[in-house]
C-alpha cells in the first residue's frame, strides 16, 4: 500500500451546510424536496454527493452556490453565509454543450470570467496557459467547442472553472455525459486537480464507483424529500489508482455499503438514526 | 434530466422557446403550451396558469397601448386632422364593420387574396415537389431563385397593368408571385428534412409505398406546408392591397383606403381602413397558427422549418 | 452540438477546386440556360410585352451606364434612380438593425414586457406598407426622410420580433454559468446574449432586406421625383415596357447583393456555428 496520507485536514471547515431544506412552490402543502440537509466539507477535501435519480442532488447544488435560495437553512462559506454568489466558488455543469460559449474558442472560452473580474492581461494569460495544460488540452486553445470531442469540451469546462482559483469546486454529474473510459482520464483529473491546486471539490454523480474512487467523504442521499442518509469515510489515500485502489477489497465494501442505502426500499432512515460505519484501512 | 431541467426553468434568468418567428409567426408564442408540458414534467405550477396569465398580460397590453396612443393623439404633439384620435379611430372601425360599401370592398379583397393564397398552394406545392426531390435541381434552381425572388412583387404591378390591365387577374398574377416562394420553400426543407430514420423504419417494417406515402411523408411535410401557408396568407393581402392602392383595380380596400385619402380627405377613415387591413392580416396568422396547433400537436414546438 | 473529430484534415487542394467549380457549375447552368430560354422565347414569341433579354439588357446601359468615363460610365439617371434608391434602403435598413436589436433585447430580457406587447408588435407588423404611404405623406411630407422612415419603420418588425424570440431562447444555462463566474451585465448582453441570438437575429435582417427593398420601391411610385420606383411609374406612363423591364431586372440584381451582403454577414458572425459547415437551406 502506497505511504498512508492523513485525508484528515485542519478542522476548520471551508463550507458547512446547515439544516438546509427547499420546498417547491408555496404554502404548507408544498412539496418538500430537500429536508433539513446538513454536513460539512473541509479544506483539501473531495466530497461527493450520491443518491438515488430524482432525489434533489441538483437542487442541492444549485443552493450552496447561490444560483438558487433555498426556502429554509443556510450555507456558509468561511463562515459567511452565502447570498447570492459567493467569491471563491467555481462550477463544472454537467451539460457542456450549453455551458461552453459555442461562439468563444477554447482560450476566450476559459479567458472571460478573468477578463470579467478585471485581471491583467499578463496573469490571464499565465494561468490559462497553466490551466489548459493541467488539463491536458494544450494545442486547442484555438478550437470551439463544437470541434471537440465531449471529454475534452469538459475539460475546457474544467479549465475554466479551476483558472478562477476558486476555493471551493462544485461539479454537478460532471461525467455523466463521457463514455466510460473517457470518464475514468477525467476522473484522474479531478484528482490531479486536488493534487495541483490545493483545491477543494464537492461534486454530484450517480456513479458509486466513481464517489468512492475520488472521495474523502461520500454523503449518501436519499430518495425525495432528501436528507442525509449517511456520510461515508473513504480512507484510501489521496494517491488513486485506476486499477489498483478499484480492486482494493475495501473498495467493494464500500461501495456495497453506499448500494444498499441507495436502493433500500422503504422511507430514508436519517444519519443520526443509524451507526455511521467507518471503514479503516490499515 | 428533467429535475435540473425543472430546476433552470425555475431560476430568474429562464425563458422559453421563442416560436421561430419570421415573416409570418404566429400571434402567440406556439412554444409555451408545448415546452410548458414537455420540460417540467415533475415539477411547477403547470402550463396552464401560464397561458392564462399570458393571455391577461396580452389583453391588459393592448389596452394599455391604446390608452398610451389615445393620450398622444390629445397631447397636442399631432394635429388631429392629420393624425385622429385613437378612440375615433376604434369608433370609425367598429361603424365600417357595418358598413355596406366598405364590407363590399373588402370582400372583393378577401375574394382576391383567398384565391390568389390557394393558387399560390398549388403552384408552391407543385413546384416544390418537383425541386425538392431532386438534390441537383434544387441547388441548380437556388441561384435562378435567388435573383428572381428578391424582385419586389409591387414593382411588376406597373407592368403587369400594362399587360393585364385592371382587375382581378392582375391581383390573382401578382399574389400568385409573391405568396408560392414561402410555400415553395418551405416544400423544398419539408423533402430535404424527412426523417431518415423515419423512413427506414417503415420500410424495415414492410409498409408499403402508398402507405409510407400517406402515414410518414405526408405528416412529415404538412408541418412545412402550414408553415409555409401561415407566412404566405399576410403577404398575399398584402399585395392584393397594395395592387389596388397603386391603381391596379378598381374595387378593393385599398381602392377603398385611397378614395377616402384623396377623395374626402379623412384622415380617420384612413387609419380605420388600414387598421382593419393590419387587424385581417394579424387575425389570418392567429387563425392558421390555432389551426396548425390544433391539427399538429405532435409537431415540435422548435419550427426550425419556418421560412427564412 | 455532436462531439466531432478535434482535428480537420486538409483537404488536397486539387479535391478542393474540384468542389468549387463544380459548385460554380451547378449554380450557374440554371441561369445561363434560362438567360438563353428567355432571348430565344422573347425573340420568337415577338409579344410586346416581353422584351428579350439582350434589348432589356441594352436599354439599361442606355438608361444608366452610358456615361463618360470621368464619372465611372454612369449617367446622371443612374444617381437620380438607383443611388438615390440605394441611399434609402440602407439608411432605411441600418435604422431599422439599431432600433430592432436594442428594442428587442430589452423586450426580450423582460419577460413579461414580451406578453404585454405581444398582440400590438404582431399588429403592426401586419399592417400592408402601402396602407401606411398616405399616412406617412400627412405626417412627414414627401421628402427623401418620409421614405427612409417608411422603410425603417417596416423593416423593424421582423429584426424586432425576432430578436425578442432569440434573447428569450438563449440557453437558460449560459445566463446560469454567467452568474457563477460572476460576470457582470453590460459583458453578458455583449458577449453572451447578442452571439446566441445572432442566428435568429441575422435570419430577420434577411427578411427585413427584402421587405425594405419593397417599400423603397413602393414609396418611390407614389408622388415621387426620384429612385427607382419613379422610374418605374415614369417609363409607364409612356409605355416605355422594355425600360420597365431594365428597372425590374435592375431590383433582382440589388436585392441578390443585398442578400449576399447579409449572408457574408451571417457567414463572419456565425463562424462558430457547426452548422454552417453543411450547406444551408
Amino acid at each position: 500500500m502506497s505511504a498512508q496520507e492523513s485525508s484528515v485536514e485542519p478542522l476548520r471547515a471551508l463550507l458547512r451546510v446547515e439544516n438546509l431544506s427547499h420546498a417547491y412552490g408555496r404554502g404548507p402543502q408544498a412539496p418538500l424536496i430537500l429536508d433539513r440537509i446538513g454536513f460539512e466539507v473541509r479544506r483539501r477535501q473531495i466530497v461527493s454527493l450520491v443518491g438515488p435519480s430524482g432525489c434533489g442532488k441538483t437542487t442541492l447544488l444549485y443552493s450552496i452556490s447561490g444560483l438558487l435560495q433555498p426556502t429554509d437553512g443556510q450555507v456558509l462559506l468561511e463562515d459567511t453565509p452565502v447570498r447570492g454568489i459567493p467569491p471563491g466558488l467555481a462550477m463544472v455543469f454537467q451539460d457542456y454543450s450549453r455551458s461552453l460559449y459555442p461562439w468563444m474558442s477554447i482560450e476566450r472560452n476559459v479567458d472571460f470570467p478573468l477578463a470579467a473580474a478585471g485581471l491583467a492581461r499578463g496573469e490571464r494569460r499565465t494561468r490559462i496557459d497553466e490551466c489548459l495544460e493541467a488539463v491536458g488540452l494544450r494545442g486547442h486553445e484555438a478550437k470551439y467547442p463544437w470541434q471537440l470531442s465531449g471529454g475534452m469540451q469538459q475539460r475546457a469546462a474544467i479549465a475554466r472553472a479551476i483558472a478562477c482559483r476558486p476555493d471551493l469546486l462544485l461539479m454537478d454529474e460532471p461525467f455523466a455525459s463521457v463514455d466510460a473510459q473517457t470518464r475514468e482520464d477525467l476522473e484522474d483529473l479531478v484528482l490531479s486537480v486536488r493534487k495541483r491546486f490545493d483545491m477543494t471539490i464537492l461534486f454530484i454523480t450517480h456513479d458509486i464507483d466513481e464517489s468512492v474512487y475520488l472521495s474523502d467523504r461520500v454523503i449518501v442521499l436519499s430518495k425525495s424529500p432528501t436528507c442525509v442518509q449517511d456520510q461515508v469515510e473513504v480512507r484510501f489515500p489521496h494517491e488513486r489508482d485506476q486499477i489498483g485502489t478499484r480492486s482494493h477489497p475495501e473498495f467493494g465494501v464500500l461501495r456495497a455499503h453506499i448500494a444498499s442505502l441507495i436502493r433500500g426500499a422503504g422511507a430514508a432512515v436519517r444519519q443520526t438514526e443509524r451507526q455511521a460505519v467507518t471503514a479503516g484501512i490499515s | 434530466m428533467t429535475e435540473a431541467s425543472a430546476l433552470r426553468a425555475a431560476m430568474p434568468a429562464a425563458s422559453h422557446p421563442g416560436a421561430a418567428v419570421d415573416a409570418g409567426a404566429p400571434g402567440e408564442r406556439a412554444g409555451t403550451g408545448a415546452a410548458g408540458r414537455g420540460k417540467a414534467a415533475k415539477t411547477r405550477l403547470p402550463a396552464v396558469t401560464n397561458r392564462r396569465h399570458g393571455r391577461t398580460r396580452r389583453i391588459v397590453g393592448v389596452v394599455l397601448v391604446l390608452a398610451l396612443a389615445e393620450y398622444l393623439t390629445r397631447s397636442g404633439l399631432t394635429d388631429p386632422q392629420y393624425v385622429p384620435h385613437v378612440s375615433t379611430v376604434l369608433k370609425r372601425m367598429v361603424e365600417l364593420c357595418v358598413d355596406a360599401d366598405f364590407l363590399r370592398q373588402t370582400l372583393d379583397t378577401v375574394q382576391a387574396w383567398l384565391l390568389g393564397l390557394a393558387l399560390s398552394v398549388v403552384a408552391g406545392v407543385a413546384l416544390g415537389f418537383v425541386i425538392g426531390s431532386n438534390r441537383f435541381l434544387d441547388r441548380s434552381f437556388r441561384a435562378l431563385f435567388d435573383f428572381i425572388r428578391p424582385i419586389p412583387s409591387v414593382a411588376l404591378i406597373p407592368l403587369g397593368m400594362l399587360v393585364l390591365g385592371q382587375g382581378l387577374s392582375l391581383k390573382l398574377a401578382l399574389v400568385l408571385y409573391a405568396a408560392m416562394w414561402p410555400i415553395l420553400y418551405n416544400i423544398v426543407s419539408a423533402i430535404r428534412a424527412i426523417d431518415r430514420v423515419q423512413h427506414d423504419t417503415a420500410r424495415v417494417f414492410r409498409i408499403g409505398r402508398l402507405q409510407r406515402f400517406v402515414h410518414v411523408f405526408l405528416p412529415s411535410t404538412l408541418p412545412h406546408l402550414a408553415t409555409g401557408i401561415r407566412v404566405a396568407s399576410p403577404i398575399a393581402l398584402v399585395l392584393a392591397i397594395s395592387v389596388e392602392m397603386l391603381g391596379g383595380s378598381r374595387t378593393g380596400l385599398g381602392v377603398w383606403i385611397l378614395d377616402a385619402n384623396t377623395g374626402a380627405g379623412r384622415a380617420d377613415l384612413v387609419f380605420a381602413g388600414t387598421a382593419i387591413a393590419g387587424l385581417l392580416g394579424a387575425l389570418s396568422n392567429w387563425a392558421l397558427a390555432a389551426t396548425e396547433r390544433r391539427l399538429l400537436p405532435w409537431h415540435p414546438a422548435w419550427r426550425t422549418g419556418a421560412e427564412r | 452540438m455532436s462531439a466531432a473529430m478535434s482535428a480537420t484534415a486538409a483537404t488536397p487542394a486539387r479535391a478542393q477546386r474540384w468542389h468549387l467549380s463544380r459548385a460554380f457549375v451547378t449554380h450557374v447552368w440554371v441561369l445561363v440556360v434560362a438567360a438563353i430560354a428567355w432571348e430565344a422565347g422573347a425573340r420568337s414569341a415577338g409579344v410586346f410585352w416581353f422584351p428579350p433579354l439582350t434589348t432589356i439588357l441594352e436599354h439599361a446601359q442606355q438608361l444608366w451606364f452610358s456615361g463618360p468615363a470621368s464619372s465611372l460610365w454612369v449617367t446622371p439617371g443612374f444617381v437620380t434612380d438607383v443611388l438615390s434608391s440605394l441611399q434609402r434602403v440602407v439608411l432605411g435598413l441600418v435604422l431599422a438593425l439599431i432600433i430592432g436589436v436594442s428594442a428587442g433585447t430589452l423586450i426580450g430580457l423582460l419577460p413579461r414586457a414580451g406578453d404585454y406587447l405581444d398582440p400590438t408588435l404582431q399588429f403592426m407588423r401586419s399592417v400592408p406598407p402601402v396602407a401606411l404611404v398616405p399616412i406617412f405623406m400627412l405626417l412627414f411630407g414627401i421628402g427623401s426622410g418620409m421614405r427612409i422612415t417608411l422603410i425603417a419603420f417596416t423593416s423593424v418588425w421582423p429584426i424586432l420580433l425576432n430578436t425578442v424570440a432569440g434573447v428569450r431562447a438563449v440557453e437558460p444555462l449560459f445566463h446560469a454559468t454567467a452568474r457563477v463566474f460572476h460576470i457582470g451585465l453590460r459583458r453578458r448582453l455583449l458577449e453572451i446574449v447578442l452571439p446566441a441570438s445572432a442566428p435568429l437575429i441575422l435570419a430577420g435582417l434577411r427578411v427585413s432586406t427584402a421587405l425594405g427593398l419593397i417599400v423603397m420601391v413602393l414609396s418611390e411610385m407614389v408622388a415621387a421625383t426620384s429612385g427607382i420606383g419613379y422610374r418605374l411609374m415614369f417609363e409607364q406612363q409612356s409605355f416605355a415596357l422594355t425600360n420597365m423591364w431594365a428597372c425590374i431586372v435592375l431590383l433582382g440584381v440589388i436585392g441578390y447583393l443585398l442578400n449576399a451582403i447579409v449572408t457574408v454577414i451571417e457567414k463572419r458572425v456565425l463562424r462558430w456555428l457547426p452548422g454552417e459547415r453543411e450547406e444551408k437551406t
